[in-house]
């Protein structure tokens, strides 16, 4: 035990490394766990609905965009999960779970000129993840 | 309603419910006309300045005490100021208006005077007002608690 805390400090192997991100990774899933726990049991006082399909898709999102920065999750009245990740230079990405895999988008991305380019729009989950890419966006969800 | 427009200086609070909350954060939906309430104008909002002379403390207590919404513990108070709204919103959405929009007594409810409403904001559910949602949500300055 010691010995692995030892190379760790030293900076780390690749091994380590990945170690690290899992563990990161797997903090911030509890973290949306507990959240989800949380919107729950809002969803029974606030006696609004709460969208299984909706969380699913979180999941599914959360684990193929290998996402491990903590960001902010809401639960809309129609029992739609949105989450939201943003930094201090005003990108900004929103999104709304519908289920099914439709989801509806928020993104807003600082560009070099400085000014913020935004757009919103209704897509499916795969398209979603490609356009992060396409905007170089998935910092936001790696930190 | 007197419909009056607030001025660039004054702040508005607007109370957000827990699950609208999280890390410092409040969501859109906020800022968005409620698609189950199709008679609304305007999302409801309290102008803090309507208590004059008095120290902000003592405003958000007065609106706590006439407010019409059930408050909860861990709700905020999200404030903004109206100025820096609207210049935001210059650009997306410039025909928005924040107005004054006092209420009456009703029966055992007391009058609200500081009440006031965003209006003039996108169909609910559009893409429109997601983004203007998000983009008002962006000019939130402060939080406070709702149960002092």
């Amino acid at each position: 035990m010691d010995d692995k805390r030892d190379k760790e400090a030293e900076g780390g192997s690749a091994s380590s490394k990945l170690s690290k991100k899992s563990e990161s990774a797997e903090e911030t899933r509890c973290f949306y766990a507990s959240r989800i726990k949380m919107l729950r049991n809002e969803a029974v006082t606030d006696k609004v609905p709460f969208n299984e399909a909706s969380e699913s898709d979180f999941w599914k999102f959360f684990k193929s965009a290998s996402c491990v920065r903590k960001g902010s999750l809401f639960l809309r009245d129609n029992g739609n999960l949105r989450a939201v990740w943003s930094d201090d230079e005003g990108n900004r990405v929103g999104i709304q779970f519908f289920g099914d895999s439709a989801v509806q988008y928020v993104v807003f991305k600082r560009c070099a000129d400085g000014e913020i380019w935004r757009d919103a729009k209704c897509d499916s989950l795969n398209n979603l993840e490609r356009m992060i890419e396409e905007l170089d966006l998935e910092f936001l969800l790696h930190g | 309603m007197s419909g009056k427009e607030l001025s660039p200086e004054d702040h508005i609070v607007r109370y957000v419910k827990p699950s609208s909350m999280h890390e410092g954060r409040v969501d859109s939906s906020e800022f968005q006309l409620n698609p189950r309430r199709t008679g609304d104008k305007g999302v409801s909002v309290n102008w803090l300045e309507c208590y004059a002379n008095c120290p902000k403390e003592a405003r958000l207590a007065e609106i706590r005490r006439v407010i019409r919404l059930e408050l909860r513990k861990n709700g905020r108070f999200a404030e903004l100021n109206v100025g820096e709204v609207k210049q935001h919103l210059a650009e997306k959405l410039p025909s928005l208006r924040i107005i004054h929009a006092p209420l009456d007594a009703e029966g055992e409810l007391e009058e609200d005077p500081s009440h006031s409403e965003i209006t003039k904001l996108p169909e609910p559910g559009s893409d429109q007002a997601e983004m203007i949602g998000e983009m008002i949500a962006e000019c939130v300055c402060d939080l406070h608690p709702a149960i002092a």
